[in-house]
């Protein structure tokens, strides 16, 4: 931890505001683009504000030639998306690479090593033995489940047939079949459909746990979170459609002024935010307003 | 020629604090669908003859005591325009729960009383015309009620005419005898505005002396319960009274009660009892009246607590009628508001006319700027950031940062401070001490716990550190009998264990002057066992006052630094460092280091002193020793060990005065 004093001034305050809106790490072009013109202090005094503040401790950076720079609540939203990503299955390094183009968006390529090396330090994600061949895979678990492996075996059955010509349903369908069961429906819709339906999930159970909530009463999502943990068990998951419910307007969401009065425990029930705001309750908008 | 640089700043004034202020700009589609639920919940009451409530919900900053505002203008503006024979104006009560369990009754007596008393632009209280309505309506009155109590002020048998019709009334409207003996006698002199000081104090629940009792028609031979040493026998006394004032409410004319700041119930300290009670007062509320409308207002982030700590069915009660959120402002309702608030200045309104752009002289982008997270932005934040972007243009200068938080703390303490010196008086002492006490502890002595079982008779507050135990005994009171029969038991316990150590507080503005020679003797034989004697100054009890009620606001969410909500745990860390000499005094004398007994002879001439000076505000030395049968080195001695409470001019002392706090420049 720095032991400097936070930079405290209007244009500090511009950055971090600026960083607190951009879901990713933003180099100092993309920052001073992001900077209203109003704003009061000459744009070239920006790389010196920039590097006493990551001094200071209030930003990070990373780089040297075209450095980027994020707040550090960023960090470890960056670590739940490299867990959430891991959540599915164990992966190879290259699986985890290519997630990561989508996943960390922005993120040197050193840095989001960094943060997998981080997590394995602080036992959140393993090494973990592979189905086959030498290199280890990442887990979130020590040891991973037969479930894992299975699915690891489907994984790589798809991969090695698709030269042949088979697609990934073919393989799933067969597989099922081959276990005696019913053959499986086959997969036709996308991670956007997959998000529609838990927001429809989440919009339901709303007003199943209070009747009134389909009339804009609001709802406590700590209670909706654990009424829906067999439905949406990762944290990540029911945050992130939480959060792109209210960005679509269709709900209203209340954040927790307070939240440094809450236990650990106690925040973790909450919903988090790319800002690190804390909500506590859900309500649905009247007609859909688009913020 | 007007221009934007002579106009005032329309976005200063962000927060709508009382309910009972015309409000500058209003919205009406804003938040209009809780509005128009609660306008539904006055609706079926008056309908269905029962008791019914809505629970608002909301970010701190949301509007919840603007929506109250709204209500309030409403239901005045609704009888208006119905005109006579039509609707008739409900009765509004307003109270922002800044009191704790044991007291909230008597907060809510005092409250409804102040607000019954109010006159606002008409001549006529909401007490009179509650009352004028049931007297008319029962027949006891023919033609202009109004008219007709103007005549009964002037005529001599003016209050025996007014007596008859009242004890009429009582006989036909209150068959359940709800309405007590004491409040049927002190309605007479507050509605002939006779003796209205001590009758409207008495209504309030404020402590009075025997000769006030008397003057408003109250038996003082049967007045032994006038203040009862149990806190639950006090609490009956005060709901019996709350009760007893909704007994005269109708259908025609009910009553709302607006609960607002439930939160602050929660105490800094994390004691939930706040709640509890708050509930069960809710529920004796549906239980034992029909025409009252209850709105309680809490902060989102509450309503779990809430739920969580009263009773299902004090719940259920809560939000009788109907729960009502009020959400963040979408992007329109902030341009709607922004709009409605600079229109509210006609002049800045023509300036606006001759611009295009809807929101001149601000625009849209910046007030996006105030739209931090997704899924909206509070009023309060919108305010606080349109008034900077309005300052930034109308000065050309670029918007200043907000002032650090540890300033703006001192700021509002100072702010604090004077309010509660203009507004001090001894019968707010109990709930100031009693609320503001254990918050000063919990601040300073982390070890200490306030225990709150098993009090010792007479006992008003327990801490308990590692290895003492100090009882605190609020002597306040100034009706003597009852003060009497507190020291009695108090002394006959004084073997209690429970009591190694007593404190007896008592207001420094309320001497116990010489005629109370069983107080003053029962008080010397405490002392001697050992108790503390201590009379804490106007400024401590300001001092004390102001940070019970800055605790409150950030515990209610009203503390906002340019918007921004401050934290409890901010506010209590920096009260503790910035602790102020009066308080750490009051401790020094509540919890010594060294315990040596007080001069109980000092003691009894330095009150004589001061009873002294509060009949002649200036006297002579030499007179004053005289008048009380001293030598003039007695009382010169006793005023040097009292100076921070005794004027004193001349050195040695010549000339005595009264001492009057000054309200600093804030």
């Amino acid at each position: 931890m720095s032991n400097n004093r936070p930079v405290s001034s209007e244009a500090a305050d511009f950055v971090l505001r600026v960083l607190q809106q951009s879901p990713q790490p933003l180099g100092v072009t993309k920052l001073n683009k992001a900077i209203p013109k109003s704003a009061p202090f000459p744009k070239k005094q920006l790389p010196e504000l920039l590097k006493q503040m990551v001094k200071s401790g209030q930003i990070r950076a990373h780089g040297t030639r075209a450095t980027a720079y994020w707040l550090p609540v960023h960090d470890e939203q960056a670590c739940a998306r490299i867990i959430e990503a891991l959540g599915e299955r164990p992966l190879t390094q290259t699986e985890l690479r290519n997630k990561f183009k989508s996943l960390l968006i922005g993120w040197p390529q050193t840095k989001r090593v960094e943060l997998v090396e981080r997590l394995i330090k602080e036992k959140r994600v393993y090494k973990v033995p592979p189905l086959a061949g030498k290199s280890k895979l990442f887990s979130i678990r020590a040891d991973p489940t037969p479930q894992d492996y299975v699915k690891l075996a489907l994984q790589s059955a798809v991969t090695k047939l698709k030269p042949l010509g088979f697609t990934s349903e073919h393989v799933f369908s067969v597989a099922l079949e081959l276990l005696q069961r019913a053959p499986a429906p086959v997969p036709t819709t996308g991670p956007t459909s997959i998000h529609k339906d838990l927001a429809q999930i989440i919009l339901d159970r709303m007003i199943r746990l209070k009747p009134a909530a389909a009339n804009g009463a609001l709802v406590s999502l700590r209670e909706l979170r654990r009424s829906l943990t067999v439905e949406i068990s990762s944290k990540f998951v029911f945050d992130q459609t939480v959060l792109q419910l209210a960005t679509s307007g269709r709900v209203a969401l209340h954040h927790h002024d307070y939240p440094s009065s809450l236990s650990q425990e106690e925040r973790d029930a909450l919903v988090l935010d790319e800002h690190g705001n804390y909500y506590v309750g859900i309500a649905i908008r009247e007609s859909g307003v688009r913020l | 020629m007007t221009s934007l640089a002579t106009i005032s700043n329309p976005f200063r004034s962000s927060i709508v604090s009382d309910p009972w202020k015309s409000l500058e700009a209003d919205v009406p589609t804003i938040h209009q669908k809780a509005f128009i639920r609660c306008c539904e919940a006055i609706a079926h009451m008056r309908a269905k003859h029962e008791t019914t409530g809505v629970l608002v919900h909301g970010e701190a900053g949301s509007g919840k005591t603007h929506l109250l505002a709204r209500l309030h203008t409403h239901i005045a503006q609704e009888a208006k325009d119905d005109g006579p024979g039509g609707l008739e104006e409900a009765i509004f009560i307003s109270a922002q729960l800044q009191t704790s369990a044991k007291r909230i009754w008597r907060h809510l007596r005092r409250r409804f009383a102040s607000d019954l008393l109010r006159r606002e632009d008409s001549a006529i209280s909401q007490f009179e015309r509650l009352v004028l309505h049931q007297l008319a309506k029962n027949s006891l009155v023919t033609g202009d009620s109004r008219s007709w109590l103007e005549q009964i002020r002037k005529e001599a048998d003016g209050a025996d005419k007014l007596r008859d019709a009242l004890e009429d009334l009582f006989n036909k409207i209150d068959s359940r005898g709800q309405i007590g003996y004491k409040l049927r006698q002190v309605i007479t002199p507050l509605l002939l505005k006779k003796n209205y000081g001590e009758a409207s104090a008495w209504l309030r629940g404020e402590s009075l002396p025997k000769s006030a009792l008397q003057k408003v028609g109250i038996d003082v031979s049967l007045s032994d319960d006038e203040e009862l040493g149990e806190p639950e026998e006090q609490d009956d006394q005060d709901s019996q009274i709350v009760f007893g004032l909704c007994g005269l409410a109708t259908t025609e004319i009910p009553l709302v009660f607006c609960f607002d700041q439930v939160e602050a119930l929660q105490t800094a300290t994390g004691d939930k009892s706040g709640l509890v009670a708050f509930g069960q007062m809710i529920y004796d509320l549906h239980a034992f009246t029909e025409h009252l409308m209850i709105i309680s207002c809490i902060q989102s982030a509450f309503l779990d607590d809430l739920r969580n700590t009263v009773r299902e069915a004090d719940f259920a009660r809560i939000k009788a009628f109907d729960e009502v959120t009020l959400n963040p402002l979408t992007r329109e309702e902030a341009f709607q508001l922004a709009k409605a608030r600079m229109d509210a200045l006609s002049e800045l309104k023509q300036l606006r006319g001759q611009q295009t752009d809807p929101l001149w002289p601000l625009q849209d982008s910046d007030i996006s700027w105030a739209f931090f997270t997704a899924t909206g932005c509070t009023a309060r934040r919108l305010l606080a950031h349109c008034a900077d972007l309005y300052e930034a243009q109308r000065s050309g200068k670029p918007i200043t940062r907000p002032p650090p938080v540890d300033q703006f703390l001192d700021q509002a303490w100072k702010e604090h401070k004077n309010k509660a010196l203009e507004e001090s008086e001894p019968s707010q002492t109990v709930p100031i001490i009693e609320e503001g006490l254990p918050l000063l502890l919990h601040l300073t002595h982390p070890n200490w716990r306030q225990s709150k079982q098993d009090l010792p008779n007479g006992v008003d507050l327990l801490f308990e550190g590692t290895s003492r135990k100090v009882a605190v005994s609020i002597c306040n009171s100034s009706h003597w009998p009852s003060l009497v029969r507190k020291l009695d038991r108090l002394n006959t316990q004084m073997d209690n264990k429970q009591m190694n150590e007593l404190v007896l507080l008592r207001d420094s503005r309320l001497p116990v002057g010489p005629p109370a020679v069983k107080t003053r003797a029962l008080r010397e034989q405490l002392i001697q066992k050992g108790a503390r004697w201590v009379e804490p100054s106007v400024e401590t009890l300001s001092v004390l006052e102001s940070l019970r009620r800055l605790l409150a606001d950030a515990q209610s969410g009203d503390l906002a630094n340019h918007g921004a909500t401050v934290e409890t745990k901010t506010v209590q860390d920096w009260l503790a460092q910035c602790l102020s000499g009066e308080l750490k005094n009051l401790l020094e004398e509540v919890l010594p280091t060294d315990t040596d007994l007080l001069d109980v002879t000092d003691l009894a001439l330095y009150e004589d002193i001061a009873e002294l000076l509060q009949r002649q505000h200036v006297i002579s030395v030499a007179h004053a020793s005289e008048l009380l049968g001293r030598e003039n080195k007695e009382v010169e001695m006793c005023v040097q060990r009292h100076s921070e409470r005794i004027g004193v001019l001349g050195e040695p002392p010549a000339v005595l005065f009264h001492l009057v706090s000054e309200v600093s420049e804030a």
